[in-house]
């Protein structure tokens, strides 16, 4: 019964998933940059420069930015000053997420399984499926999601923790939370920009360090 | 053939289910007397291939019947909201006084193994609804691999106590009527935070009913059925709520409305649920095309980040 069932589980579970060579190694290197920068023992002024730096090269946050306005963005873009600070707020406050959620995780090895390339809107993303080594327990599992450039290069736009076959990625997340504080004020960006700030700093005095 | 009946079965019954739920007032079309008789005889576990047969022809395809509103793969609409954050509010109250301290000290005084041979057993408990629904929705491979986890975990992993399947490649994944609702395209209808239950959807709390009746330990009759019934669920309620005692509390330490985020990871896990894991591009969030910034400068990467 055992060897009927590895049979079929060895059937069942070979995927045939088209590798990208270059997302992969692209998220190994700087996933694994950013993980071992969060281990510096510099100061946190250092540190979270360094990350900041990494982090720039990586991830496109200002077309997240962007996303996570819903249908607020076109308005947001007509006020030039709001949206150029709005950027800029939303970048810092990604940057104090990202430490956060991956504070835990410092220090610790990254491994890509495999990506899936795939395109939304005559654009070309891929998916990369990487675990990320835990203390104790299973490995945490994380699919980045990346987006090609015009240039042909690639940055992440999104990150999603999975746990069995469910995914919840973040920029899904925090559009659904922007989008109700700004349904709430009346579509205030400069409202909700102001909020954010605020958030920016309470996760900011949360990392110690 | 089966898939087609099937799918025009499900689509009239969601269809059915989405709209009588639905908060609009501008409501076009009204359910057919057919789905509404099918959604109840199914409710009761009564439907018949002839019966699917006769209103197939008048099923509208989900395009046409979903074409109301725009949907994004992952959100949920919450018309009900103030409803629901009252009865969060209550389910947070409850949990804090209740589930949580006790989920608390079950995870101090129990040793690891004891409480991972309790998931096994629960979860071991769940695989006939799984079964039933990878059969309904047409996967008779991961049917196979429920019907043989079912059978060794039971058997050599001591009435499910132990999960030696996964050991061997047979890999758990759930099911329930909810997916199944959402494979034939059903959405999800307004979302739905029941007392004590948690969040939930107006499709998946009906599909929630449907999988009690699709249980055969709903009807099993044995010495102390009862008994076993009540530990079954005190077992998957405990084993839940400790599993997710450091999602939770994470959730409530970082989320400034932790009721939206919480709708929001319903919602994506479900959606994801319904592919089975596999990522689709349909799915993903659609980030646009990168947009110059009102200043005129192209915002995005402006170096190949390959160096």
């Amino acid at each position: 019964m055992a060897f009927a069932g590895a049979a079929l589980a060895s059937t069942l579970f070979v995927q045939s998933a088209h590798a990208d060579a270059a997302t992969e190694a692209f998220v190994q290197t700087n996933a694994q940059n950013v993980l071992n920068s969060l281990a510096q023992t510099s100061t946190v002024e250092q540190r979270r420069a360094h990350f900041a730096g990494l982090m720039e090269k990586f991830a496109d946050m200002p077309t997240v930015a962007g996303f996570v306005l819903g249908r607020y963005a076109r308005q947001a873009r007509t006020d030039a000053a709001l949206y150029k600070d709005w950027v800029a707020t939303f970048k810092e406050y990604g940057l104090a997420v990202y430490e956060a959620q991956l504070d835990q995780y410092r220090g610790r090895a990254i491994k890509v399984l495999r990506s899936t390339d795939l395109e939304k809107n005559g654009r070309k993303r891929s998916l990369v499926r990487t675990e990320i080594s835990q203390q104790s327990g299973a490995p945490l599992r994380v699919d980045w999601d990346l987006q090609q450039y015009p240039g042909g290069s690639w940055k992440v736009i999104d990150v999603a923790l999975k746990f069995d076959e469910t995914s919840i990625s973040l920029a899904t997340q925090q559009q659904a939370e922007f989008l109700s504080q700004l349904d709430k004020n009346g579509g205030d960006v400069r409202k909700l920009l102001e909020s954010v700030k605020a958030q920016t700093a309470t996760m900011r005095a949360m990392i110690k360090r | 053939m089966a898939e087609r009946t099937l799918k025009a079965f499900f689509v009239e019954i969601s269809w059915w289910l989405t709209n009588i739920a639905s908060a609009k007032e501008n409501a076009v079309n009204r359910p057919s007397v057919a789905a509404i008789v099918w959604a109840l005889s199914l409710g009761a576990g009564l439907t018949g291939p002839a019966a699917a047969q006769e209103g197939a022809g008048a099923a509208p395809e989900p395009s046409e019947a979903f074409s109301n509103e725009p949907w994004t793969p992952g959100t949920i609409r919450d018309p009900w909201e103030g409803w629901n954050r009252k009865v969060y509010a209550l389910n947070n109250a409850i949990d804090r006084a209740f589930a949580e301290p006790f989920a608390r000290t079950y995870q101090r005084i129990t040793p690891s193994p004891v409480r991972s041979g309790i998931r096994n057993w629960v979860n071991n408990l769940e695989a006939p609804v799984i079964f039933a629904n990878d059969l309904l929705q047409l996967e008779p491979k991961r049917a196979g691999v429920t019907a043989l986890r079912f059978g060794i975990n039971s058997t050599i992993g001591i009435l499910g106590l132990f999960d030696p399947a996964k050991s061997i490649g047979l890999e758990r994944h759930s099911e329930d009527f909810g997916q199944t609702l959402g494979r034939y395209g059903a959405r999800t209808g307004p979302y739905l935070m029941l007392p004590l239950l948690g969040p939930s959807s107006v499709r998946d709390a009906f599909g929630s009913i449907v999988d009690i009746g699709l249980d055969p330990l709903t009807y099993a009759q044995f010495e102390g059925d009862t008994a076993f019934r009540i530990t079954r669920g005190v077992a998957g309620v405990v084993t839940a709520r400790t599993d997710s005692l450091e999602s939770v509390a994470n959730l409530r330490a970082t989320s400034p409305d932790p009721y939206v985020a919480l709708r929001s990871a319903y919602a994506q896990s479900r959606a994801s649920l319904i592919r089975n894991g596999q990522p689709t591009a349909a799915d993903l969030p659609d980030f646009g095309d990168p947009l110059p910034d009102a200043a005129g400068e192209a915002i995005g990467p402006t170096e190949s980040p390959l160096q």
